[in-house]
């Protein structure tokens, strides 16, 4: 009878409970919207930079991270590969030699971040790559080549089949140079990317750097990056030795992980300014409806209904605003969330690419939603929007009859 | 055994640092199956003491029995269950609920007592019979004349078999062919079923068939007598 009596009063006053209803499906669809949004820029961002970087986990000689050096290496790789690929999460794993060093040409020389890598095993798709600008990528994990991004490229005067020199410090301290060939220039969208990475194949790493067939680190990428603590939990436990370092992407690239957690505070933030603006919304109407009927109110309590039946009725109401406002922005934010996870949103002619966090944005953004985030959206607003109506509700239970119904 | 007993029942209305008496210290006795009205001009107390019988208000001072329970002291869900199911009202301006058809507002006191729906659609259909509503069971508030507003307030009021109908001058808004028509119903009512009912009212035809004529000015009883 509660329910049956607070879907009529919403029906009676159509218009007000249509516009509730708009500015709580409004509400809820642009918070979907902006979190869908801002999740799938985390995954792009996450994304690009763990193929900049060192993926989800890296596995390296402990003490790596505060001091990198060439005589920090991995000796044996193929007990931790098998360990790391028999956790069901990861994708991929991949070892690599990473260092710095010094690239020279006829026109100077520039301070350059490499990587060695096995192409077969790790192709240009899975880094961040936009495309070759011209030339090719590497095809081997033998032979000196380097690719080089185009930014060093003009700085260092480099073409396809050019020459360079790389100078290095390898595993025994001493000072090292090794010839290699200009095999592709790549363009990562990032001009400071585009300027200080560069891929080698890792044999020819391994051997300049005089570490045999050793490895700096083994990145591990995973199916979903939320799994990154399970499976980091898991590694730490399977590889028990104290020269091997298991460290997460939040570890490994601070700078990212500070943005994104950043980026989310705003975007914490912005979601509650739109619960705000929504409560605010909910408690004016429930509140203008209450003092509105406060003699329909005082009628049903001449006539015996309880303080609290009145209560929960007002809640009722309450309530059937909340869910149908809510399923409605549900279906409305899902259906602008598909679009911009298909289609994405373009923001091209307003920004290019551009690099951030040690990461790269593209212009256009896609949106990503999982059902978690669908359900907290619901939730949330569900329950602001139901306790908007509390007070409105204990007013109304606390309505005096013979107050309620003086002469109109 | 009274229906109702009042001792002393005294209500004073504060308004900034104006007391306004409306009841003083009334003492009366109202007798099972009695049709009597209280009458009196405008502001002589008579809704405040129809409200105070019908544990809608609180008095200042001074006590009310309704069938030997004493309800001045009763809490605000005490005073609500004492209403839903001893008390019927009647009030000037029908007071129906607008969301609910004619059929659901008789139907709302028995709900609210938690009555089955067999005996619920019996019941419902039997009052709006005998107040002269077949037909018009599903139409909601607006779309009923005064009269019919009216008789469906009488049938809420008698849904839960109350002890006592209070009606607060429910002929006021009729015109007279109507007023007298419902007058009719509620003297039948009261002869074939004996509900007690006390109006209030101001109205010479209430007066004329009311068998009890309890007069207030200034919140006293100036006259009390049995026709």
């Amino acid at each position: 009878m509660i329910v049956k009596l607070a879907a009529r009063n919403l029906r009676r006053y159509l218009r007000r409970t249509l516009l509730t209803l708009t500015g709580i499906a409004f509400g809820t669809a642009l918070a979907m919207i902006a979190i869908g949004l801002g999740d799938g820029t985390h995954d792009m961002m996450i994304r690009n930079g763990l193929q900049l970087g060192q993926g989800h986990i890296t596995i390296q000689p402990e003490g790596y991270l505060q001091s990198p050096s060439a005589g920090l290496f991995l000796k044996e790789t193929s007990g931790l590969l098998k360990i790391i690929s028999s956790e069901p999460e990861v994708a991929l794993s991949y070892p690599r030699v990473r260092g710095e060093g010094i690239l020279s040409s006829a026109s100077g020389g520039e301070g350059i971040s490499f990587m060695g890598i096995d192409p077969g095993i790790e192709g240009e798709g899975e880094l961040v790559l936009r495309s070759m600008d011209s030339g090719e990528f590497l095809d081997g994990p033998e032979g000196n080549w380097i690719v080089i991004g185009k930014k060093l490229a003009e700085l260092l005067s480099l073409k396809v089949g050019r020459k360079t020199v790389l100078t290095v410090q390898d595993s025994q301290g001493q000072i090292t140079s090794t010839l290699l060939r200009v095999k592709g220039i790549f363009h990562s969208g990032s001009p400071e990317i585009d300027r200080i990475y560069t891929l080698i194949p890792i044999k020819t790493v391994q051997k300049t750097l005089a570490m045999g067939n050793g490895v700096t680190s083994i990145a591990v990428y995973l199916k979903e990056n939320r799994e990154t603590k399970t499976v980091l939990k898991k590694l730490r436990s399977s590889i028990s030795s104290e020269k091997i370092a298991v460290l997460p992407w939040q570890k490994i690239q601070p700078s990212l992980r500070d943005f994104v957690v950043l980026d989310d505070a705003f975007g914490y933030l912005y979601y509650l300014i739109i619960l705000i603006i929504v409560s605010i919304g909910v408690l004016n109407t429930v509140l203008m409806s209450v003092m509105d009927r406060k003699r329909e109110i005082g009628i049903l309590m001449a006539v015996g209904m309880r303080p609290g039946s009145v209560l929960r009725m007002i809640l009722a109401e309450t309530c059937l605003i909340a869910l149908l406002g809510t399923a409605s922005g549900l279906i409305i934010g899902y259906g602008f969330h598909y679009y911009f996870a298909t289609h994405g949103l373009d923001l091209s002619s307003f920004v290019g690419e551009f690099s951030l966090a040690g990461t790269v944005l593209d212009p256009v953004y896609y949106s990503s939603l999982r059902p978690a985030r669908i359900i907290q959206i619901f939730t949330v607003i569900i329950l602001t929007t139901i306790t908007m109506g509390i007070y409105p509700a204990f007013k109304a239970a606390r309505t005096e009859p013979v107050e309620a119904m003086e002469k109109p | 055994m009274p229906i109702i007993k009042t001792e002393k029942l005294t209500k004073i209305y504060r308004q900034g640092a104006v007391e306004v008496v409306a009841l003083s210290e009334v003492d009366i006795q109202i007798s099972h199956g009695d049709f009597a009205v209280v009458a009196g001009p405008s502001g002589s107390g008579k809704t405040t003491f129809l409200n105070l019988l019908g544990a809608l208000d609180k008095p200042t001072s001074g006590k009310i029995w309704l069938d030997e329970q004493e309800i001045t002291a009763l809490s605000r869900t005490d005073r609500s269950s004492l209403r839903r199911n001893h008390i019927g009202f009647v009030f000037q301006f029908y007071n129906l609920i607008p969301v609910l058809t004619a059929y659901e507002n008789a139907e709302f006191v028995l709900l609210l007592q938690g009555v089955d729906q067999v005996q619920r659609r019996k019941k419902v259909l039997d009052l709006l019979s005998i107040v002269g509503l077949s037909g018009l069971e599903d139409r909601y508030p607006h779309e009923l004349s005064g009269g019919q507003q009216q008789r469906v307030a009488i049938a809420r009021a008698l849904a839960s078999e109350p002890a006592l109908v209070l009606a607060d001058e429910p002929t006021a808004n009729l015109d007279t062919k109507t007023g007298q028509e419902l007058l009719d119903l509620m003297q039948q009512l009261n002869s074939d079923i004996n509900i007690t009912f006390l109006f209030s009212s101001h109205d010479p035809e209430v007066m004329e068939r009311a068998r009890r004529l309890i007069i207030l000015r200034d919140g006293r009883v100036v006259e009390d007598r049995i026709k």
